[in-house]
């Protein structure tokens, strides 16, 4: 890959990820997670054939979609600590990835760029989902997880009823997700 | 005919279709108890014609999907004809307890998953399946209660990370079919492999979401599931041993599964004997479930499949008895204390003896169906080193004492008066076959154990 396609793309996705974390709107949230999958079906283009890309393209759409139609209207109030927490793991996890993921080519044979955006994704994505306390953030934790595993196992396995199986996943992760948390927000007001 | 066509996609298919008739609940329900009745019974009788040397059967055993296969073959089918056969018993009993009305449809859907990740090939996609069923699952198991997700959101976290580590494993395992795998990479595989089955079968210490799922969801509902979830992982994990002799060769994998099915019967027992609500002491004694099945895979190299069959069977009735028990005696509110099981022994006997059944089968207590499969087990463990043994039997005590907990509190607060029933009622046949049946399971233990046994050896030659 260029380097510069990467930079520009690793970039986005650390600017993405922080605004998605400390935003107080869902809408937000929703629209920078969509900026996620149209990045990682850029990264993909260079391991996939454009359909299997573009089918992993789609299925992000409509991920946003559905948790948009069930979640749309759910605001939080901004929590300063919280924030601060959410950039430092941001930075945190970027260090880590940018110094520890090459080194997996030794097990994954993938080029490194792929590594480290894949590593970065699903790290945060799990520090996320583990320190969360809000559901709605937890089930967005879940979808970046699942974004950096795809992008880490991409080039391993491009086969064509694994990439149905992920994005069906996703797609009931997100329908059965933000179901639960449209109801608990019902409940809970 | 096509076996997988006939017992992965028609019973979805017919499953998915009921719901249009869910209103109409007598002939939805009928329905789907004679489907999964009739694909069990007729499961079994097809390995048993297969057997025959002079029969001769054209079913097709594959299925193309995608470029991949569904292979269900003639060996499979006793393990898929009792999966079926566990499901009908769970849906005739919910016909008459849980009138919930997307259950039963879920439940087929669920088991033709089930029976999916069994059969598909790769066998490494299973893993994919088992997430997807399980994240269909969760609306009924939720059961219209939203105030708290935390157990439900945790269940889904750990089960996607499972898929993702187990996915990574096998990827780096495949390899091992064609050239030999680096010790290091072996080492990786196998930490990523016993990570990913860990946070799936909620092996401590990633145990956390059985009880918190436990105290969200109804009791009957997360107890079919907690069913067939282990039985999966564990036929998955001997695919796993099956295929890839890097593994079985090993030498800290058997040692590692001992420890933790150990580490589990004894926090199960300990967990469950200290729980002040009914929720959470039921979790704890599938989690004790759950560890007696991973010691039998640990005992492998000692006494083949042979634990790990004789355990199946106690570990569905028992776990279906306690499900049962727990959802007549406590009801639908699944976070009631324990004190609500006070003088039910008088009020319904029946279901108090079914839940006590249930939990001595899980302790594995002479005359239940736990009980060969305890004694091979610490038969097997005596041999073994001494913390291991502490372990197991701690457990087991701790589990006995929780079954001591139960009977005091379902007999001895009571101030109401014991009654026989004027008329005997269609339900109460079934819970009376099922305690019968765990007794009869007790008392010769070889009659259903030798025919899975033999099952598992046909499916798993290699260990």
């Amino acid at each position: 890959m260029v380097d510069v396609l990467f930079l520009i793309l690793i970039a986005v996705i650390i600017l993405s990820i922080t605004t998605l974390f400390i935003t107080d709107s869902a809408r937000v949230a929703l629209v920078f997670l969509g900026i996620l999958y149209l990045c990682s079906f850029l990264l993909l283009m260079q391991v996939w054939p454009l359909g299997l890309a573009a089918v992993h393209l789609l299925t992000g759409l409509l991920t946003v979609i559905i948790i948009n139609s069930f979640c749309a209207s759910l605001t939080w109030k901004p929590n300063t600590p919280r924030i601060a927490l959410d950039i430092l793991m941001v930075v945190f996890v970027g260090v880590i990835s940018f110094a520890f993921a090459p080194q997996l080519t030794a097990y994954f044979t993938e080029s490194s760029q792929n590594l480290i955006i894949g590593f970065f994704l699903l790290a945060i994505g799990l520090l996320q989902a583990g320190t969360a306390q809000d559901a709605f953030r937890v089930l967005i934790s879940l979808l970046i997880l699942s974004l950096g595993f795809q992008i880490i196992y991409a080039p391993l396995e491009g086969s064509a009823l694994v990439t149905t199986l992920i994005s069906l996943i996703q797609i009931v992760l997100a329908w059965i997700g933000s179901g639960m948390v449209a109801r608990n927000k019902e409940e809970l007001q | 005919m096509n076996l997988p066509i006939l017992y992965i996609i028609l019973p979805s298919f017919i499953a998915v279709a009921s719901l249009i008739i869910r209103k109409k609940e007598l002939v939805y329900r009928l329905l789907l108890i004679v489907l999964t009745f009739a694909l069990g019974v007729g499961a079994i009788f097809l390995s048993l014609r297969a057997g025959n040397t002079g029969s001769t059967l054209s079913a097709n055993e594959q299925f193309i999907v995608l470029g991949r296969s569904l292979n269900v073959t003639y060996t499979d089918l006793p393990l898929v004809g009792m999966i079926y056969l566990v499901t009908a018993g769970w849906l005739v009993a919910a016909f008459f307890y849980f009138p919930h009305e997307f259950f039963p449809a879920f439940c087929v859907i669920y088991t033709a998953f089930i029976i999916a990740s069994i059969s598909i090939d790769p066998f490494l996609y299973s893993v994919l399946i088992i997430f997807l069923a399980n994240a269909i699952f969760l609306p009924v198991l939720s059961s219209g209660f939203y105030g708290h997700i935390n157990g439900r959101m945790r269940f889904l976290t750990f089960q996607l990370l499972s898929v993702f580590l187990i996915l990574l494993a096998g990827w780096i395992l495949a390899g091992g079919e064609i050239a030999p795998v680096e010790e290091d990479q072996l080492f990786i595989s196998f930490i990523l492999l016993a990570s990913g089955i860990a946070l799936w079968l909620g092996v401590f210490p990633f145990h956390t979401w059985i009880p918190l799922l436990a105290e969200e969801s109804s009791f009957y509902p997360l107890g079919f599931m907690l069913t067939l979830l282990p039985v999966s992982g564990i036929l998955m994990l001997m695919k796993f041993l099956n295929n890839f002799a890097w593994l079985r060769e090993y030498s800290a994998f058997f040692p590692a599964m001992q420890y933790l099915g150990a580490v589990m019967i004894f926090l199960g027992g300990v967990g469950a004997f200290f729980q002040k609500t009914t929720a959470r002491m039921a979790a704890y004694v599938f989690i004790s479930g759950i560890g007696m099945l991973l010691c039998g895979v640990g005992f492998i190299p000692i006494v083949s499949t042979d634990l790990v069959s004789a355990w199946l069977i106690p570990i569905m009735v028992g776990f279906w008895s306690i499900s049962l028990g727990m959802h007549e005696l406590v009801g639908a509110a699944a976070e009631q204390n324990i004190e609500c099981l006070s003088g039910k022994f008088a009020e319904k006997p029946l279901h108090a003896l079914l839940l006590v059944g249930g939990l001595f089968s899980v302790t594995g207590f002479p005359f239940t169906s736990g009980f060969a499969p305890n004694l091979l087990l610490l038969r097997t463990a005596s041999n073994s080193t001494q913390i291991l043994l502490f372990f197991i039997v701690g457990g087991e005590i701790f589990l006995a004492m929780t079954c001591i907990r139960v009977i005091l509190r379902l007999t001895l607060r009571s101030d109401k008066k014991f009654e026989l029933p004027d008329k005997i009622s269609v339900d109460r046949i079934l819970i009376v076959f099922a305690i019968l049946l765990n007794t009869f399971q007790g008392m010769f233990p070889s009659v259903l154990w030798k025919m899975i046994s033999n099952a598992m050896s046909r499916i798993f030659p290699l260990i």
